[in-house]
């Protein structure tokens, strides 16, 4: 524990950078799971803090503060997780976006505006070579 | 004395209270609403009377009832003055106002705005009867303005027609302009009148006792002329002098009984009134006087002039009136002095015609229109002397009373006209023999006055024997059968031919004593300045009186000869002048240049102002109004439903606040 | 994440025959990598992995050995390294099971953290709970919602750029914060320093330890600038004839007081009013410095029961309630979708 090298900060740090992870996943992706997700590594991040916490004030009190907080994402998720298939169950599917009716009155809805990559267009049909002749090939110079 | 200033209040209140209740009680009196006015108007004449003979024995009397305002040495209160010439001038007044009540309670009969018609005229008494009683020039003001609106309301009783509703804004708008000049006049004496001759000190004093006796102590002649030129200005707008004559024949769109009292016997001697009042400062500036007596003169040409060819009865009557004020300001202007420090003869007699004629003029004029207006009813309101003819049998009494006007008018000898036109006249020639610099104009103005004297007599007989001689003619209007006018309108015919045949023997001079010289002398406005005497020789008084007579009777010879005799000579002398003959018809074209000089280019103000007006500063104000709206168009897509966008400001707000915090933490 | 490099000073001083266990990671890495190396037909990449894997291990193992870096730093910076890439690959790949996937490896990697921090309970808890109920039942979910993979909407995102910058900015505040705040290192290496000079036996042996000292430059935390300071003045201010043990009392009082400071490190007030009783407290300390025990699930169970009892009580009210919750939610209705 007495290690020169590591001390309190590097702990606090790696929980920062889980719970920023957390936070621009919440805002940046669109689909309903993955933002629920996002949102419990943010408290994987709180919770590596707590623990951190107690080892430096050698008391146990964010063990069992990081106890309860796992017990109330349990919670939460099981609730997210019913409310996301009753919103399935509307639109019949995850995206979060469809959910805009609660804008300002006369706003248009945001829509997507660029389009998707296609998928490749299958490979057209082989083409056979001409007959009679041989075609030119490289000679494989080595085996190896 | 005391018991007087306790009955003073009632003549203006009377009509006033008469006014306020018949405005409340009308929808409930309707046709009954009439008793109001005539009762109040009646009582009124009565306590005039009252004043009038108790003025003859006492002192003036002075009372303030209420005080107005007070500030610092300064105190105007609504004080009402009775003196001679308020006593002369209210009896005038209240009696011919209610024999025209009573004339129009017959004449509207009928007419749906009966009640609104007497509440105004009971208005309208009661703002004549405040202005010849007000005591200071504010008091004075407030009432001059209010007659104003009278005008304007009774001009454009018949509101929902064009021709009237133009014709009293531009009666309101006329006398508006003389009314501007009368109020700078009211403030230069306000500030420009020094205390007791002191330099530095103003008066700021508007009361009629104090500023007369302060402008004798004046050292400012061109202040006084001054003064003097902008008071006359209120009085060139109220009394239609020129320039400002234009609105009176546009506002026979009234109704008759309207024209009668306010055009002709009432309002528009006001202004005849305020001159009469304030000759202590007229007489003072004698180059006023002489501008006073050369636009009454000219007034007086004019309108006679315009006069001889106009075929509406009731616009003839109306020029007629002008030309007769003409008059009284030619007396009024006439009242000169020629020893600045001693009191003259030719100021009492010049002011004393000039009332003496507003007098006579008022019976005489309100008769005419009376009776026009009765000729107008049963004719169904036709008025144009084209269309109608020989009524002399159909309309007796009316014929009558109407010949007995005219007479008057024309200064038939013995009629109420002749004695005071001939006062007048006198007046003039004496100015004119005064020896002042100036009177060799004032012998100008009384060739003019003959010439219109003349004028005068030919075109009112005009009128008359257009009307009553010829054969019987009436318009379709009229039905079947013509009958006289009901005997409520014919009464007050009766009365005021009596008036017009006999009202001039009050002051007729060499046959019976002057009373009207002598009461009117005691008025303190002319007291100090009064000595009664003689201005003319015994011979040139006879000069002047024959040929005036001489005038008169050459132009009913004339009007005899043009329009019974040979009824087409008038049209063949038409025809021979034509330009002349248009030119007076088109009233010298006066208020078409004044269209064109003045009120186009205002027209064009006022569509350029309203034009400012709603796209510049309306569109200001809309544009702040917009603001809010423009701060929400840039403010509402933020909330667009979408959670995550709202997690985000959140978390950029976040940022932000710890930017700062950190920033700060670490400098 | 600050790492300092000892590698270099190491390096100098152990000879060279000290190293020869190093071999066994290079070959086995050299190995790893010929087996992944794409050929026509090549072994089944597990060979390589699973070599791979030894390869690594092994040098940790090494690293170990040599001191260069010790047992809890090699553990934090995989621990650390791989949840933080996991996190990564979560919120950035498109396919929802394998970011659930991912998350599964976060969770994991967390649970290491928190064994490190003496929390083996925690961590069993965690993995239990979190990888092994409510991962699983994300998965359920996107079976139930997603059966086709990867839907329109997880190939785009919303507002990127905005994200990124606020996420980063918060990052970066609390890293500055962090880095001014928490450095506990210098000022345990302070507090050390103080230590080791209450110890001397005469002035100019302090004089010396303190002379010696490298650290002395460079110091970002403020306490630790602070108590540097006191230390310097409080010995260089002190008259070369006068009582030694008086002086090493001072400087044991320095000593106490940083460590009271440091106790109260990064808090706005140091708590006076609540103790926490002996259950939570365990109340071992080593050098003054607070220290956790090894019974970790006993002692977490007293101070669950006794300190936050209530706090217990609460969270199984709310699991019970949440169950009721989440089943009267998605109940169908028999009027159709509710």
């Amino acid at each position: 524990m007495n290690d020169p090298v590591l001390t309190l900060e590097n702990y606090l740090a790696v929980g920062a950078i889980l719970f920023v992870l957390g936070t621009i996943g919440f805002l940046a992706r669109r689909n309903l799971i993955i933002m629920f997700l996002s949102a419990e590594m943010m408290l994987q991040g709180v919770a590596i803090n707590l623990v951190a916490f107690a080892r430096y004030r050698g008391n146990l009190q964010g063990q069992a503060f990081t106890l309860f907080i796992i017990t109330v994402a349990a919670c939460e998720a099981g609730i997210a997780l019913a409310l996301i298939l009753m919103l399935y169950r509307k639109r019949k599917s995850l995206d979060v976006s469809l959910w805009q009716d609660l804008r300002e009155a006369g706003q248009e809805p945001t829509l997507d505006e660029e389009p998707l990559e296609l998928p490749p267009l299958e490979s057209p049909l082989p083409t056979l070579t001409p007959s009679g002749l041989e075609p030119q090939q490289p000679r494989e110079t080595s085996h190896v | 004395m005391s018991d007087l200033s306790s009955i003073l209040w009632l003549i203006p209140a009377l009509p006033l209270a008469a006014a306020i209740l018949i405005t409340f009680l009308g929808p409930w009196l309707r046709e009954r609403s009439h008793w109001l006015c005539i009762l109040a108007a009646l009582a009124s004449c009565a306590l005039s009377v009252v004043v009038l003979v108790d003025i003859a024995h006492d002192n003036p009397v002075i009372h303030t009832y209420y005080t107005w305002f007070k500030v610092a040495t300064v105190d105007v209160g609504f004080t009402l003055r009775a003196d001679a010439l308020t006593a002369f001038m209210l009896v005038t007044v209240t009696f011919i106002s209610s024999l025209i009540a009573i004339y129009a309670s017959g004449y509207m009969h009928g007419d749906p705005g009966y009640a609104r018609f007497f509440a105004e005229v009971s208005l309208f008494i009661f703002f004549m009867t405040g202005l010849v009683m007000a005591d200071n020039f504010l008091l004075l003001y407030t009432f001059w303005e209010g007659v104003g609106l009278c005008s304007y309301l009774l001009i454009g009783f018949w509101f929902q027609k064009p021709a009237a509703a133009a014709a009293a804004r531009k009666a309101f708008l006329v006398t508006r302009l003389g009314d501007i000049g009368l109020l700078i006049g009211i403030l230069l004496i306000w500030v420009g009148f020094h205390a007791d001759g002191d330099v530095t000190k103003s008066l700021f004093a508007l009361d009629y006792q104090t500023v007369f006796e302060q402008a004798r102590l004046q050292n400012n002649p061109g202040l006084l002329f001054v003064v003097c030129m902008f008071l006359f200005c209120g009085a060139v707008g109220k009394s239609a002098q020129f320039p400002l004559h234009v609105w009176l024949p546009d506002a026979m769109e009234g109704p008759t009984p309207v024209s009668a009292l306010i055009h002709a016997a009432t309002m528009v001697t006001a202004g005849v009134y305020l001159v009469a009042r304030c000759t202590p400062l007229f007489v003072l500036a004698p180059e006023a006087q002489l501008v006073v007596a050369c636009i009454g003169g000219f007034t007086a040409l004019l309108a006679a002039l315009i006069a001889l060819t106009q075929n509406d009865l009731k616009r003839v009557l109306a020029y007629s009136t002008i030309s007769q004020l003409g008059y009284m300001f030619l007396a009024l202007g006439s009242a000169t002095r020629t020893n600045i420090d001693l009191p003259d003869a030719l100021v009492t007699v010049a002011v004393v015609a000039a009332m003496f004629h507003l007098f006579t003029h008022a019976f005489f004029k309100a008769l005419l229109f009376l009776a026009a207006g009765s000729v107008m009813h049963s004719m169904g309101n036709v008025i144009d002397m084209r269309r109608f003819g020989g009524l002399r049998y159909a309309l007796r009494t009316t014929h009558w009373t109407f010949l007995c006007g005219a007479g008057a008018l024309a200064g038939v000898p013995l009629l109420a006209g002749f004695w005071s036109k001939d006062d007048i006249l006198s007046a003039t020639f004496g100015a004119s023999r005064a020896g002042h610099p100036h009177s060799g104009i004032y012998l100008i103005l009384l060739i003019v006055g003959l010439l219109t004297a003349g004028l005068t007599a030919f075109y009112t007989f005009r009128a008359y024997f257009m009307t009553f001689w010829g054969e019987l003619r009436t318009p379709h209007e009229a039905g079947e059968h013509v009958h006289d006018s009901p005997w409520v309108m014919l009464v007050p015919l009766m009365i005021l031919s009596v008036g017009a045949l006999f009202a001039g023997y009050v002051n007729a001079e060499p046959l019976l004593p002057g009373w009207l010289a002598e009461y009117l002398e005691r008025a303190p406005s002319l007291q100090p300045l009064a000595e009664h005497g003689e201005v003319l020789t015994a011979a040139s008084r006879a000069l002047v009186m024959s040929t005036s007579i001489a005038l008169a009777l050459g132009g009913v010879g004339l009007a005899w000869f043009l329009y019974v005799l040979r009824p087409g000579y008038s049209a063949r002398i038409a025809a021979a002048v034509p330009r002349l003959y248009q030119l007076s018809l088109n009233k010298f074209y006066i208020d078409e240049l004044y269209d064109f000089f003045i009120v186009q280019p205002l027209v064009g103000l006022a569509i350029f102002a309203r034009i400012f007006d709603l796209n510049v500063v309306d569109g200001l104000v809309d544009l702040v109004g917009q603001i809010p709206r423009f701060l929400g168009i840039l403010f509402r897509p933020i909330q667009n439903g979408l959670t995550q966008f709202y997690a985000l400001a959140m978390a950029l707000g976040l940022a932000v606040f710890l930017i700062a915090l950190v920033w700060r933490l670490a400098w | 994440m600050r790492v300092q490099p000892p590698l270099l000073t190491f390096a100098a001083v152990t000879p060279m025959q000290d190293s020869w266990s190093i071999v066994f990671p290079v070959i086995l890495a050299m190995l790893a990598i010929y087996l992944l190396l794409p050929r026509p037909r090549s072994l089944p990449r597990l060979w390589g992995a699973a070599a791979a894997a030894l390869a690594l291990l092994l040098a940790g193992g090494f690293l170990i050995a040599r001191q260069v870096a010790s047992a809890e730093t090699v553990l934090f910076c995989a621990f650390s390294g791989i949840a933080i890439v996991a996190g990564g690959l979560m919120i950035t790949l498109r396919d929802p099971v394998r970011a659930a996937l991912c998350f599964a490896l976060v969770v994991l990697s967390t649970c290491g953290l928190f064994l490190l921090q003496a929390a083996p309970f925690l961590m069993a808890a965690t993995i239990i709970i979190y990888a092994g109920a409510i991962i699983v039942t994300f998965i359920f979910v996107i079976m139930v919602a997603q059966q086709g993979g990867q839907s329109d909407a997880d190939h785009r995102s919303r507002e990127p750029f905005l994200a990124c910058v606020a996420g980063f900015v918060l990052l970066g505040a609390l890293l500055a914060v962090l880095r001014s705040t928490y450095n506990t290192r210098e000022l345990d290496a302070v507090l050390d320093l103080t230590a080791l000079a209450a110890k001397q036996s005469s002035y100019k042996k302090i004089r010396t330890v303190l002379a010696d000292d490298k650290s002395a430059q460079e110091l970002a935390s403020r306490e630790a600038v602070q108590m540097r300071d006191a230390l310097n003045e409080l010995v260089s201010g002190w008259e070369p004839t006068g009582d030694v043990e008086k002086l090493k009392d001072t400087l044991s009082k320095l000593h106490e007081h940083g460590l009271q400071v440091r106790k109260g490190y990064g808090s706005l007030q140091v708590p006076a009013g609540l103790p926490i009783s002996s259950f939570s407290r365990p109340g071992s300390e080593q050098q003054g410095k607070p220290a956790l025990p090894a019974e970790n699930v006993a002692y977490l169970g007293r101070a669950l029961f006794t300190d936050y009892l209530l706090a217990v009580e609460l969270g199984g009210t709310l699991l019970l309630v949440a169950t009721i919750g989440t089943i009267a939610i998605t109940a169908r209705r028999p009027e159709g979708v509710s």
